[in-house]
């Protein structure tokens, strides 16, 4: 920096462009000889009353004793301004991160350093309770878009010096904050070590959601329509994960936390799991694992069954469905797909729409759509009602809706064209693309392949609290991943 | 994409339980019809007792050295190792086509004459260079899903077949022919063929004992044993007439009005086919000194399935295919002869 208030100045206006929000309030310091100052903030990011109140009013009530602007710039940091949080930098790159989160800068004529002023006061969606994690016990609680008061959500249930915060900036031209959040010493240092080498990694220019990062956090040649990169908007899921060795990754900007490693059988889990009886937790399980096996299963079962192996239904129904699809005009495989298509528009149809019009939307799919195909002879009932309950059970496993809906589809197609045979090969592919797949070198079909019987008290069935306080199984720990193979020898 | 990790070896195990299953389900039990049900247990026995035999070699190297048989050779005769390498490629091979063939006959006789069981080959061969590909690591993870799929399948093809079984005094006689029991003993040799899977994929696994090879030769016994005596007990001569025993317990499965179990048939044949040559594959990459290379893999199926194509338009290729008594000479050298040969070579140096 210079020591010109002048050129420093035109520096910062050259390098926002001039652009509308970057503002200058030049003022004058009493003292002995007038010393000329500004404070520099991007309009929006601060707050003005606080900026008036604890920085514009005790600058200007002041008398400095001091002559030069050194030991004024001093005397201001250590006696003048009331705000909590000062930092002094001397260089334009930390000029422009400062002002750009939210700090006023302070620039005083003399000298070559700056002061940073903790005045932020942008505007934002207060914390709420996440739409897409409902919970009925619990906290209510969500992840909001600044990453500070996501911190302070996490840092407010774990109230350990072994929580650590860890700042990473992504994006050359966004400069996005990332936040690393583990526990000391729960988490494993090779996972951290990669977390750390991904994100270095990341090349974009701008980061905007977690989305951006996912693909740069997976492993390297585990391709799969399953993610090994877990995301939650809740704080009380992200700080659990955090206790068996997990690393959230907090971006400014979004709400989606990621958490790292992620497993297939988390999602299972849920925060209500813990909340509710361990019996009817495990009821809530096994339907959930059944739901997916529903979702994924049975349109593409419906369709090889009745195209190929119809002796396979039971004889009542095998007369109804025989009746029902002989009575419509297209074949049973085509039928599936272009209903499961239609449902896929109308939901994302509904998904994009503005609320008051979803009513609408509603009833053209239950009723013109649907029952009036039905009675004019376009559709079966059989074949709606089979699509109709795969794409409920969807979802109950809501973080695996993309990839059910793509294998649903696989397995319409594949069991239209070979049978049975073809869904029991095309789930060969699955299972072993699945069995195949780590996250951060942990297999992610941990728990069942490879199987832990320890793990077991945690998936299928959720245990009582006695026995999961016993001893939490931190992921490193889990069979067959890199780090523990590496512990052993 | 072989990973470095090692896996324990009861999952190798378990996928040495799974080959036999594929055996179960594909052979059509040559079982010669004036024979008791005690005399072919005591067949089934004998038969399962010498394949035992057949993974002592390797799992003295195994448990000696904590190599397989192939890195073992390699270490102690590299100048020989292409010879030794070109032979168990040739073994895989023959054994992937052995299955193949079954299979295939095993899907146009029972499942669908119509089928173009080119295009089936084709496409079960597709899946398993995915699979190889994947590696023996992921194959092997697989299997525990396959095994429990498998399981409830017996389960359910036992249990309903209870209603149907009618206990015969008479089978409880012995019963049978030397010629017979030569016959049996050489059928039941077929899981056999896994010591050789054994013997060279050994070295990804961890954590071995030798009493894993014997729990998974007598779960298997046991399975075998349980087909006999339904077959016997709950077909009745109507068996004996007929091929494929699995297929037909499974047709004959009921649960009072509740039938048609036939397509769990399908799917757990289809399901340990599709591990026997994915593992057979990823055999063949390891014989050629790969973990898991995908041009080897290519290469290989294309030699399968070319040599399928000619078993089908050549009748005496496919009668040489699908000989078990070739196929057991095969394996009795490949599992014993050539690793015993090793072993009585270098004893002075197992451990060096």
């Amino acid at each position: 920096m210079y020591k010109s208030l002048t050129k420093n100045l035109d520096t910062l206006k050259n390098m926002f462009a001039s652009s509308a929000d970057f503002t200058v309030r030049e003022m004058t310091l009493s003292a002995l000889d007038s010393i000329n100052a500004a404070i520099i903030t991007i309009e929006g990011m601060c707050s003005k009353d606080v900026i008036a109140l604890s920085v514009i009013n005790p600058l200007l009530a002041y008398s400095f004793t001091e002559t030069s602007s050194d030991k004024i710039l001093d005397e201001i940091k250590s006696s003048v301004l009331t705000s909590s949080e000062i930092v002094e930098f001397n260089t334009f790159d930390e000029a422009v991160m400062f002002s750009t989160s939210g700090f006023a800068l302070l620039a005083v004529d003399g000298t070559d350093r700056m002061l940073a002023i903790g005045v932020q006061g942008f505007s934002f969606r207060s914390v709420s309770e996440p739409e897409s994690e409902v919970v009925q016990r619990g906290s209510r609680e969500g992840f909001t878009e600044p990453l500070r008061i996501n911190m302070t959500l996490i840092r407010r249930r774990i109230k350990s010096p072994d929580l650590v915060f860890e700042t990473i900036t992504v994006g050359s031209e966004s400069q996005t904050q990332l936040m690393l959040c583990y526990l000391q010493k729960s988490v494993s240092p090779q996972i951290l070590k990669k977390i750390r080498n991904r994100l270095n990694d990341c090349n974009l220019e701008t980061v905007l959601a977690s989305g951006y990062l996912t693909e740069y956090l997976e492993d390297k040649g585990s391709k799969s329509i399953f993610s090994g990169v877990g995301i939650s908007e809740r704080p009380d899921t992200v700080c659990g994960k955090l206790t068996e060795g997990r690393v959230a990754i907090l971006i400014d900007g979004t709400p989606a936390v990621i958490i790292l490693p992620h497993l297939f059988v988390e999602e299972f889990q849920s925060v209500d799991d813990y909340s509710n009886r361990p019996y009817y937790a495990a009821f809530i399980r096994i339907l959930k694992y059944l739901s997916f096996f529903i979702a994924v299963y049975l349109p593409g079962l419906y369709t090889a069954f009745a195209q190929f192996h119809p002796e396979y239904f039971p004889t009542g129904l095998l007369i109804k469905t025989s009746e029902s699809l002989s009575a419509t005009p297209l074949p049973v495989t085509l039928e599936v797909v272009i209903i499961t298509f239609v449902y896929e528009i109308m939901r994302e149809a509904g998904l994009r729409i503005p609320k008051p019009l979803g009513h609408a939307v509603s009833i053209v799919g239950a009723l013109v759509i649907g029952e009036s195909a039905v009675s004019a002879g376009f559709i079966s009932s059989s074949t709606l009602m089979v699509v109709a309950t795969a794409a409920i059970c969807s979802y109950v496993t809501s973080p695996l809706y993309p990839p059910i809906t793509v294998l649903r589809f696989l397995f319409v197609i594949v069991g239209g064209i070979f049978g049975l045979w073809g869904i029991v090969l095309a789930s060969c592919v699955v299972i072993i693309n699945m069995c195949a797949k780590t996250s951060l070198g942990v297999p992610y079909m941990s728990s069942l392949a490879p199987f832990s019987l320890k793990s077991m008290r945690d998936v299928f069935i959720r245990a009582d609290w006695k026995s999961l306080s016993r001893r939490t199984i931190k992921v490193q720990k889990f069979p067959e991943t890199e780090d523990s193979y590496a512990d052993k020898n | 994409m072989q990973t470095k990790i090692k896996f324990p070896s009861k999952r190798l195990l378990l996928l040495i339980f799974l080959a036999g299953v594929s055996v179960i389900l594909l052979e059509s039990f040559e079982i010669p019809k004036g024979t008791s049900f005690l005399f072919d247990l005591l067949t089934l026995i004998s038969g399962f007792l010498i394949t035992a035999l057949f993974f002592i070699p390797s799992a003295i190297i195994k448990s000696r050295t904590d190599l397989d048989f192939m890195s073992f050779a390699h270490i102690k005769t590299p100048n020989a190792i292409i010879f030794i390498s070109a032979f168990y490629c040739m073994y895989f091979v023959y054994t992937a086509e052995y299955f193949l063939i079954k299979y295939c006959d095993m899907f146009s006789n029972k499942l669908n004459s119509e089928a173009n069981i080119f295009a089936v080959a084709l496409v079960l061969l597709a899946v398993c260079i995915y699979a190889a590909y994947k590696g023996t690591n992921a194959i092997a993870r697989c299997s525990i899903f396959i095994f429990v799929f498998s399981f409830i399948v017996f389960v359910l093809i036992f249990a309903g077949n209870i209603s149907n079984l009618e206990i015969n005094a008479t089978n409880f006689s012995f019963r049978g022919q030397k010629t017979d029991f030569i016959n049996n003993t050489s059928f039941f040799l077929t899981p056999a063929f896994a010591a050789v899977i054994f013997a060279v994929l050994s070295g990804y696994t961890k954590n071995f004992r030798p009493r894993q090879i014997v729990y998974s030769i007598i779960i298997t016994t046991i399975i075998f044993a349980l087909i006999l005596f339904f077959t016997t007990f709950a077909l009745g001569e109507y068996a004996f007439a007929q091929d494929y025993r699995c297929f037909l317990l499974s047709k004959s499965t009921h649960f009072g009005d509740l039938d048609g179990f036939d397509s769990l048939y399908l799917s757990i044949s289809v399901l340990t086919v599709f591990l026997v040559i994915s593992l057979i594959l990823t055999c063949i990459c390891k014989s050629t000194g790969k973990s898991s290379s995908l041009p080897i893999i290519l290469v290989f199926s294309i030699i399968i399935f070319v040599l399928f194509i000619c078993a089908n338009y050549f009748n005496a290729v496919k009668e040489l295919l699908i000989n078990h008594y070739l196929f057991n000479i095969l394996t009795f050298v490949s599992a014993v002869v050539i690793p015993t040969f090793y072993l009585i070579a270098f004893r002075r140096r197992l451990n060096g």
